[in-house]
């Protein structure tokens, strides 16, 4: 088989051992490691073009959506052979919604294609997609572990494909229309997340299954699925962690305090790591927001609290986040759930990337590390030597303040694992986690909504924002109850 | 509405005869409009239309300053320019819009209510046209504004009719056809309209200055444009109005609590304001009253009888303090139900840089995912008609809802000239929505099933921002 033209790419694939230029973070903050291949690359060669034909039987297959219920039903009362169905259904699944979207990114106009941000992911694509092809029928739980510690490695390396899209789509921004740029965003993230889903419930349940404990199922659990979800327990955990995130990036500030109110105690079944992406990229956002633009009160000092409300109704649940955080600016407003930002971010974005390339290196892999968030912005750029956290400014709402410039607070994509994580097994499932997994964070790419907004129609739900121009804004996140909708990607 | 082959059997009819009888002389008169061309010929003509800036003098600088007369000279001036402008353009509109009627489907324009607005647009063509072309001086402009006046009265109960006439005439257009139609009439009736009342009020308003021998500068008044308008007082009007009629209908009413930057004030038409916060002032209220009613909800009994609330109603801190449940807090006045258990609906007032948002909140139930479709939609309406024990719709079903209570306040209602009964007409969003986005502003609902609704208002200032934007 070809080889990858990335240099360190067997060492990737392990989990375990690996030098800090391989890291994913490292190559992902750092562009420049990827981009100058000394190796001929292979996908220029004639011989790609007339390979590609191994994907046609499997672009040409149709794939069969599920529903969460299905899933828990699936998953319940987990025996050897269902195991093993599951496991072989994994293995056909992945390799079809793969290839599908590798057709996609050949569809893309060419120069598009030579972005090497956009090389990479489509590297890391076919290399997927070739080793899952290549697995023979699971039929033993032995095959079964190989088989779970082999798709574990491949969800790792591939959580730089958002950061590196994200980067290659917004450097392309004048080749293609953003309407062409959202739409293909969204249908990655889309497949993306169905791939993640199977993968990850099924390696939950080989997990469960092996454990002596077998009680996680009885307590609602059904791989990664929790059916007995409290939108206040949930509320708490984003909270909590948005509030950290926010008190470090804010140098020690205090954030506004969260308030809870409506039908909280109500109970249903999803995927709690899907709601707290949308949860914790809208808390975050509200509590800078107000962070920087909220009215302290004149007795008490605190800054304006922000309001949770849970909604039940019959067939969905919302959860209303109300902050007076001054509102979204108009210019921002219209931006706000597009993947092409405008190029003055990109600027930004590139001089963040470098800066934090050393800063992560040097940065001790233990899990109680502080400084972890670097910081840029236009005024702050001398300060780039310094480790200490200084939030730059979350966009203004009056149009004086240059707001292009503010939009560079560093977050990663939460899945991203810290440089920390990579040293042990990493444990891609957020839902059991302590708020140190989220201190690494590192690049904010700007696209936080638009993503949650994926996630949130993901089964059948939606994200709605509304802003008050000088006064605050109100974001509505909906998710369907019964867990009775099919999984919303494009084939 | 082509009468051809009515008008030549009449004609028949009445030669047999020897005399034409009052009713077919009427009929008559219908007959006349297809062979009228003058419609045609205006309709035919491009609409001038006109910048806010012109139209509602906001070009006109204050007049305090300068010498009291020069200022009436002014005003004088402003008057007669837009008096002119509304002798040329309205029958241009008004051609427009009856040509558009024109070309409904024949059987709607024999429905008595459609007839009936059709015969009242035609009849206003004729009076302004046939009034002087030129206006020169105070007189003329006097004559001008009383004939414009009446007009306008005369079509007070134009939306009450379409809506009556339309659902009528369900089964005879498709959803999106009326849909389409009358959003283009009501939008074209708001010009129409703006105009007509611009002119009556300069004139009005100049009428005053000249009456009282007070010099009171009115610069914040222009016509029908208020450029210091408090939204903050107008909700306070609109909310006690709503809740007046809902103790009629209902019993009871919640609380409006406004808050938010309330010592907003920006430039727009009170009028529009005034008609859209009583339709969403209605619904909020009329929404959370039945709420509580189906849901038990009582002075002792807040949440009512759902078993929703099993967790106990103090606050309650979490972790390192970040998470508070508040699900009953006294302190916050939005959550503090009244003495009849309803929670009080919560208006929301912010100031932007060229908009006002307006933002009204609540816990009225929201609405269901079936009727969440139908809710823009003209002539839908959530209220029952007991005596309908039809799914279809007879004749029977009286615009004015239910029992006689409703007919009557409704009635006194519309004559106080502020909206119409709190329900069951079935035109208050589409209407609302409409008059929302009229200067470039716009509104959204957000149903949130099980709990209430958030609906946001945005309006933008009636400024220089607005040079480009044409009525």
């Amino acid at each position: 088989m070809p080889n990858s033209n990335l240099n360190a790419a067997p060492a990737a694939t392990t989990a375990s051992a690996f030098s800090p230029q391989s890291s994913p973070l490292f190559k992902m903050n750092n562009p420049a490691s990827i981009v100058k291949q000394p190796q001929a690359r292979r996908r220029y060669s004639p011989q790609h073009f007339y390979q590609n034909r191994i994907l046609d039987p499997y672009v040409h297959q149709a794939v069969s959506p599920i529903t969460l219920r299905q899933l828990v039903f699936f998953g319940r009362n987990m025996q050897e052979d269902k195991l093993l169905k599951s496991a072989n259904y994994v293995r056909t699944e992945l390799p079809i919604r793969l290839a599908h979207r590798i057709r996609d990114f050949q569809n893309l106009p060419f120069i598009v294609g030579t972005n090497p941000h956009i090389e990479l992911v489509y590297d890391l694509y076919w290399q997927a997609f070739e080793r899952i092809a290549k697995i023979p029928e699971i039929k033993t739980l032995e095959e079964n572990e190989a088989f779970c510690e082999m798709v574990k490695g491949l969800l790792n390396d591939h959580l730089v494909v958002i950061p590196q899209l994200a980067l290659g789509i917004m450097e392309c921004s004048k080749h293609i229309p953003a309407a062409q740029v959202d739409h293909f965003m969204n249908k990655m993230l889309r497949s993306r997340i169905s791939r993640r889903v199977l993968a990850e419930q099924h390696i939950t349940l080989t997990n469960n299954f092996n454990s002596p404990n077998h009680m996680m199922t009885d307590r609602g659990y059904i791989g990664i699925i929790y059916t007995h979800i409290k939108p206040k327990d949930i509320v708490e955990r984003t909270a909590l962690l948005a509030a950290d995130t926010c008190r470090q990036a804010g140098g020690g500030m205090a954030p506004p305090k969260v308030l809870l109110d409506g039908n909280i105690d109500a109970e249903f079944t999803y995927i709690p790591d899907h709601i707290e992406y949308i949860l914790y990229e809208l808390l975050k956002n509200s509590m800078r927001f107000v962070m920087q633009n909220g009215k302290r009160d004149p007795t008490t000092g605190e800054l304006p609290p922000i309001q949770v409300t849970v909604c039940e109704g019959t067939h969905e649940i919302v959860f209303r986040v109300s902050d007076k955080g001054g509102g979204i600016h108009p210019e921002m407003e219209s931006q706000l759930w597009s993947y092409a930002q405008s190029p003055a971010r990109l600027a930004n974005f590139e001089k963040i990337s470098k800066m934090a390339a050393t800063v992560q290196e040097q940065v001790a892999p233990s899990s109680s590390s502080s400084s972890t968030l670097t910081s840029t912005s236009s005024e702050e750029s001398d300060r780039q030597e310094d480790e200490n956290i200084i939030l730059p400014p979350p966009p203004p709402t009056n149009k004086n303040s240059t707001y292009q410039s503010s939009e560079s607070t560093l977050l990663l994509d939460r899945h991203a694992p810290s440089r920390a994580q990579s040293a042990q097994k990493s444990s891609f499932s957020t839902t059991a986690s302590s708020p140190q997994q989220y201190k690494n964070q590192s690049l904010h790419l700007g696209i936080g909504l638009p993503m949650s907004r994926v996630y949130a129609e993901y089964w059948g739900g939606d994200l709605k924002v509304f802003t008050m121009h000088g006064y605050g804004t109100d974001a509505y996140a909906k998710f369907c109850k019964f867990g009775n909708i099919y999984e919303n990607f494009d084939v | 509405m082509t009468l051809r082959s009515a008008g030549s059997s009449l004609a028949i009819t009445a030669t047999k005869r020897g005399f034409i009888t009052n009713t077919e002389q009427k009929e008559a008169e219908d007959v006349v409009s297809f062979y009228d061309d003058r419609v045609t010929q205006y309709a035919s003509q491009e609409i001038q239309t006109v910048t806010l800036k012109t139209l509602l003098g906001l070009g006109r600088s204050g007049s305090s300053n300068h010498d009291q007369q020069q200022g009436a000279a002014r005003d004088l001036a402003v008057n007669l320019d837009v008096a002119r402008y509304a002798r040329k353009e309205l029958p241009v509109r008004l051609a427009r819009l009856i040509k558009a009627t024109q070309k409904l489907p024949f059987i709607v324009g024999t429905n008595p209510y459609i007839k009936r607005v059709y015969k009242l647009y035609y009849d206003s063509f004729q009076s302004i046209t046939a009034s002087p072309e030129e206006i020169r001086d105070k007189d003329d402009l006097d004559r001008f504004a009383a004939l414009l006046k009446g007009l306008v009265e005369s079509h007070a109960d134009v939306v009450p009719m379409l809506s009556q006439g339309f659902l009528e005439c369900k089964k005879y257009m498709a959803r999106e056809d009326i849909k389409r139609f009358l959003d283009d009439m009501i939008r074209a009736r708001i010009g129409i309209r703006l105009i007509a009342e611009q002119a009556i009020s300069l004139r009005e308003q100049r009428h005053e200055h000249e009456k009282s021998s007070v010099d009171t500068p009115h610069d914040d008044i222009v016509g029908v444009v208020h450029t210091e308008l408090r939204p903050a007082d107008l909700i306070k009007t609109c909310a006690s109005f709503v809740q007046e009629l809902c103790d009629v209908n209902y019993g009871s009413s919640p609380e409006v609590v406004i808050n938010g930057q309330t010592d907003t004030t920006f430039t727009y038409v009170p009028v529009h304001l005034e008609y859209i916060l009583c339709e969403l002032l209605k619904n909020s209220v009329r929404a959370t009253v039945e709420q509580s009613q189906k849901m038990g909800r009582s002075a002792l009994n807040p949440h009512g009888d759902g078993s929703d609330r099993r967790s106990s109603s103090t606050n309650r801190e979490s972790g390192n303090g970040v998470v508070i449940v508040n699900q009953d807090d006294d302190q916050d006045v939005t959550k503090r139900p009244n003495d009849f258990g309803h929670p009080p609906v919560e208006v929301t007032i912010a100031q932007g840089e060229h908009e006002v948002t307006i933002r009204i909140r609540d816990h009225g139930g929201g609405i269901s995912r079936e009727d969440f479709d139908a809710i823009f939609d003209y002539s839908f309406t959530t209220v029952k008609n007991e005596n309908d024990s039809s799914k279809d719709l007879s004749s029977n079903d009286s615009p004015y809802g239910v029992d006689s209570i409703f007919k009557g306040v409704s009635r006194l209602a519309m004559q106080a000239g502020l909206g119409g009964p709190i329900a069951g007409l079935g035109f208050g969003l589409p209407l609302t929505r409409i008059y929302a986005q009229y200067f470039g502003g716009d509104m959204h609902l957000i149903s949130l099933q099980g709990y209430g609704c958030d609906v946001f208002l945005k309006l933008k200032q009636i400024d220089e921002s607005l040079d480009d934007l044409q009525i």
